[in-house]
């Protein structure tokens, strides 16, 4: 009763292996190829972005410093508490 | 243990970028890796496709084989999985077929056409049979099937089929034993009357 059953399943016996492609290796050399120069521009870009977040982190503390050392904004801010009565009893 | 040496001799030059051990690797390992890919993915093509990802992951990861396993157990594990990720991609675009339209634009060819794969190694007078054994191959798990695969396409013993799925060789036996049991009870279900109708003729011859 099994036997055509065990037949399908046994049919892979003695099978013989595929063999890969033969320009295969070629064509991984070109990925690699490939990937080399894509990736280089990537490297670049990202140091670039490095160091533009570095720079504007600095202009960004820089400026906020000078505007608090700047005597009119001071006394915008002074006015402004004295007004609304803010730390004032 | 001296496989072992050899093999990180070679896959460090190959993190180095020497071409002439990728080659060497290459020549070594491409078919066997070609051959359970192909299994799987029952497509040339895509089968070319991946295993042109395999030894790219080889090339990447270089650096990284610490030599737990051999060369060939991590090659042939990078296989397994990179085709079971294909698969697992296909099933889900087919069933998106489904809600969407299983029939090419502007015409009555369907998207997903069921494939007639006969693997290459196939001997001539098993051809028919294992073309209806790797048909119905896909009703089995991820597990059964990589097991069933890798020992009976393959022919790798099932120590180093546990090496390469992570398991016990215990647990292969087993999934394999479950795997011919269910291709059994699939080819059942398919062809209902093929058993009677062989009774039936050879009592009247």
């Amino acid at each position: 009763m099994n036997n055509w059953k065990d037949e399908i399943i046994h049919s892979l016996d003695g099978i013989e292996a595929a063999k890969a492609p033969e320009n295969g290796f070629d064509k991984l050399q070109q990925r690699l190829q490939h990937r080399k120069l894509h990736a280089a521009p990537r490297t670049w870009i990202s140091i670039a972005a490095a160091v533009a977040l570095i720079v504007m982190g600095n202009a960004y503390v820089l400026i906020g410093d000078h505007a608090e050392s700047d005597p009119k904004a001071r006394s915008s801010t002074t006015s402004i508490t004295t007004n609304y009565n803010i730390y004032h009893q | 243990m001296s496989e072992r040496k050899d093999d990180l001799a070679l896959i460090n030059d190959i993190a180095k970028g020497n071409d002439r051990s990728l080659k060497l690797l290459y020549d070594t390992y491409a078919s066997k890796a070609f051959n359970t890919i192909i299994s799987f993915t029952k497509n040339e093509e895509d089968a070319e496709e991946l295993l042109q990802d395999v030894f790219m992951s080889v090339v990447e990861n270089a650096c990284t084989f610490r030599g737990d396993s051999t060369l060939s157990t991590w090659i042939y594990r990078m296989a397994v999985n990179k085709s079971l990720d294909f698969l697992r991609k296909k099933n889900t675009q087919k069933r998106y077929g489904i809600f969407t339209s299983i029939y090419k634009k502007d015409s009555t060819e369907l998207h997903f056409d069921k494939t007639d794969f006969v693997h290459p190694g196939v001997r001539l007078e098993q051809k028919e049979n294992a073309k209806i054994l790797f048909s119905v191959i896909d009703q089995l798990s991820e597990n059964q099937k990589t097991a069933f695969l890798l020992t009976q396409v393959e022919g790798l013993p099932q120590q180093e089929v546990a090496d390469i799925m992570k398991v016990t060789r215990k647990s292969v036996a087993s999934l394999l034993q479950r795997a011919k049991a269910n291709l059994k009870k699939e080819l059942e279900r398919l062809y209902p009357s093929r058993g009677i109708n062989k009774k039936r003729t050879s009592k009247v011859i």
